[in-house]
């Protein structure tokens, strides 16, 4: 795909700016996994658009960048990469605080792991920073994570008496028993990532639970549970503009973004291909706010799209959706954001307290994130029109997965058999499943220019009808390569199967060349056409706004 | 029998609430299941809500104290922050709950709260009848009645204590 449309096109996505600052720390080194990563990555995920070099030659009439540079865009990570870069990180930090590694990671987190920009803060004002967390300033013996009692006390939790030894407490005043601070810590890592923002029971306290305490005071299972939260916030709210999850179905890696790159889709070691923007499936040529709606309107039966935009909003400083499961318009997103906003407005509820309740800025604020204008558009919208790009995006997205159960046959020892038909090696055959790979980015492409074009204002009828042709000529082509694939390849099987033996050596073989070059050339002509189409879909159009 | 192995804790928290209530505020366990405390208010004094006598439902659920008691207004009330099922909108009934929290803790920060009077901290049940704050509304219609006419709201609050909550 052209990158250099890719690049005019997403530019403006926002905070690439401090795309250079992050990575001129040399942090990467540290986390790059091993190449051997990297190229399975790619191979594997051969089915899902990253095409290998050979390829890559073959379009590079249109495309700018070399192939090579492409591959470099991004790197896999494990868990435990992740792991080992943020212990890495948090150690560094301990050391050059002074503080013990729990204190650092809070600090770091506080920070969004951004180690640079804790030294700055740290160095400026010491106090606000151990403030943020709760850490009052460092007594005579430092910092202590938990501190054991030291004469008999009554525990304020369960209101048992215990013995010297037998209580412990956050480096604070305030000592509990190991029951009750096991039952604490199972509580709240039951309640998911909000466990990193534990604090002291007692209600006036703010010393903050760290790593060193739980690792003291939990049962094996919470504090297993613990560092999984730990390292999920490293990704999740620390650098997430450079790294993410992949959202495939029980994939674990985490995919980091190269220095430089303007990452947009990204086909995942486990063959997910996704968008590193929003998440969501790759949806090339439509944006992220269009794949975004046409998904909440997809997830119908109609009254549910219907249900979710009506129910749901988007936390306007995290913009995960949001379902209000009560009456007060008080929200308080779930941790970890924990932005306070009110449900109405959408505006900050620092501006609610008090006696400035006003809202009557609802009809301003309103459109951004409600949706409140796609609703309308989408009523005006008949059911007819709608129905209309609704099935075509749905078949092209069973074909894909189709085409994806194919390719996995095929790798799966389809290939194998294929080349003793044929009396080849398997790596003679290796054009099958690249054209294949090919299908299966076309139709996901195809599939999103429906969702594109549903949102286009149908009265301009001029630019309507230059996409409707892109995609006409886009489809075609990939229908014929789709067929020759599927059709012709086992057509051939047969074909050579019963006149393989009657004629001599050399049948075979032709017949096989014969069908490279067709299901080659094919291929090629596909992929010329889908690279026109997203680049003319992608040129300066812009798509709805809502 | 749920009574037969009831924590230490919930068994001394009783004993204290029924030794030494606090004023304005009783607190007693059914008899059936020592976990579900009767509750009654005065409503506090220079409210709109004085003179009324409130009933509600406190059950300490199995995790309690790890997780926040269940509060509930049975007696009719106009408060924009209780809705019409009596449930209270109240943060340390919710994430802000703290096991160093206790059943009276709750009774006299959450009600005081929610019954005096527009921005009055949250700190219990019947500081929470002290002070509606209708920024933090629960039930919308009497959450926007006590911005458009604060007035008017209070007389409906006054009256609806009458009507319900006058100790019949």
């Amino acid at each position: 795909m052209a990158r250099k449309g890719k690049e005019d096109y997403y530019s403006d996505a926002g905070g690439d700016d401090d795309y250079e600052d992050y990575y001129s720390k040399g942090e990467d080194d540290v986390c790059q996994s091993d190449t051997d990563d990297e190229n399975s990555g790619s191979d594997d995920g051969g089915g899902g658009g990253v095409s290998d070099g050979d390829d890559q030659q073959a379009m590079e009439t249109t495309d700018d960048i070399e192939p090579k540079d492409r591959e470099k865009e991004y790197d896999f990570e494990t868990e435990d990469d992740v792991r080992r870069c943020q212990d890495e990180v948090t150690a560094k930090t301990s050391e050059l605080l002074s503080v013990p590694p729990g204190f650092a990671a809070a600090f770091l987190r506080h920070c969004r792991w951004d180690a640079e920009r804790l030294e700055n803060e740290w160095f400026s004002d010491e106090r606000r920073v151990r403030g943020a967390v709760g850490l009052a300033a460092a007594g005579r013996d430092g910092d202590v994570p938990t501190a054991l009692n030291d004469r008999p006390l009554i525990c304020a939790i369960c209101f048992g008496g215990y013995a010297p030894g037998e209580m412990r407490s956050a480096g604070c005043a305030h000592y509990y028993c190991h029951e009750c601070w096991r039952g604490y810590i199972h509580a709240a890592v039951g309640d998911g990532s909000r466990c990193l923002l534990l604090r002291c029971p007692d209600p006036r306290c703010t010393a903050p639970l760290v790593r060193e305490l739980v690792d003291e005071a939990a049962a094996d299972e919470d504090r297993a549970r613990y560092a999984t939260f730990v390292v999920r916030s490293y990704v999740e709210e620390g650098t997430s503009k450079y790294v993410r999850w992949c959202p495939g179905p029980g994939c674990t890696l985490a995919v980091r973004s190269r220095p430089g790159s303007r990452l947009y889709e990204v086909p995942c070691a486990c063959k997910h291909v996704f968008c590193f923007r929003c998440g969501e499936e790759a949806h090339r040529p439509a944006s992220c706010d269009t794949a975004g709606a046409w998904v909440v309107k997809n997830r119908s039966d109609g009254e549910t799209s219907e249900w979710v935009l009506t129910n749901t909003k988007h936390c306007p400083e995290c913009r995960r959706a949001i379902e209000k499961n009560q009456g007060c318009n008080h929200m308080t997103c779930s941790a970890p954001c924990g932005h306070q906003f009110c449900w109405l407005c959408l505006g900050s509820w620092k501006e609610h307290s008090g006696g400035n309740y006003h809202c009557n800025r609802y009809a301003a604020d309103k459109s951004e994130f409600t949706g409140e204008k796609t609703r309308r558009e989408q009523a005006k919208a008949s059911p007819e029109r709608y129905l209309h790009f609704y099935e075509r995006w749905a078949t092209h997205g069973q074909s894909m997965t189709k085409a994806r159960q194919d390719l996995d046959a095929l790798e799966g020892g389809g290939l194998d058999a294929l080349a003793d038909t044929f009396g080849v090696p398997p790596t003679e055959l290796e054009f099958v499943t690249e054209a294949y790979a090919q299908i299966i980015e076309a139709r996901r492409v195809l599939r999103w220019t429906y969702a594109y074009v549903y949102y286009q204002d149908p009265e301009r009828h001029g630019r309507l009808e230059f996409y409707v042709f892109l995609q006409a000529m886009a489809e075609g082509a990939m229908e014929q390569l789709h067929k020759c694939a599927e059709g012709e390849k086992d057509a051939l099987k047969v074909d050579v199967g019963d006149y393989g033996a009657v004629f001599p050596a050399g049948y075979a073989a032709g017949k096989l060349a014969e069908f490279r070059e067709r299901l080659s050339h094919l291929s090629r002509v596909t992929r010329s056409h889908f690279t026109k189409l997203v680049e003319g879909f992608e040129s300066g159009m812009a798509e709805i706004v809502l | 029998m749920a009574n037969s192995n009831l924590p230490r804790r919930i068994i001394k928290e009783t004993q204290r609430l029924l030794s030494e209530p606090a004023p304005g505020i009783s607190a007693s366990p059914s008899e059936e299941n020592m976990r579900y405390f009767n509750v009654m208010i005065l409503g506090p004094a220079q409210s709109p809500y004085e003179g009324g006598v409130f009933k509600l439902e406190l059950f300490l659920p199995e995790e309690y104290p790890m997780a926040a008691p269940k509060v509930r207004f049975l007696t009719k009330i106009y408060h924009p922050n209780i809705d019409k099922l009596g449930r209270i909108c109240l943060d340390i009934l919710k994430d802000k709950w703290s096991p160093a929290l206790q059943i009276r803790t709750v009774l006299l920060s959450v009600l005081p709260y929610c019954l005096l009077s527009p921005d009055y901290l949250i700190f219990s049940i019947q500081a929470l009848l002290s002070a509606p704050n209708p920024d933090d509304p629960l039930s919308d219609n009497v959450a926007k009645h006590w911005k458009a006419n604060e007035a008017e709201a209070v007389e409906t609050a006054k009256e609806w204590t009458r009507l319900y909550a006058s100790g019949a």
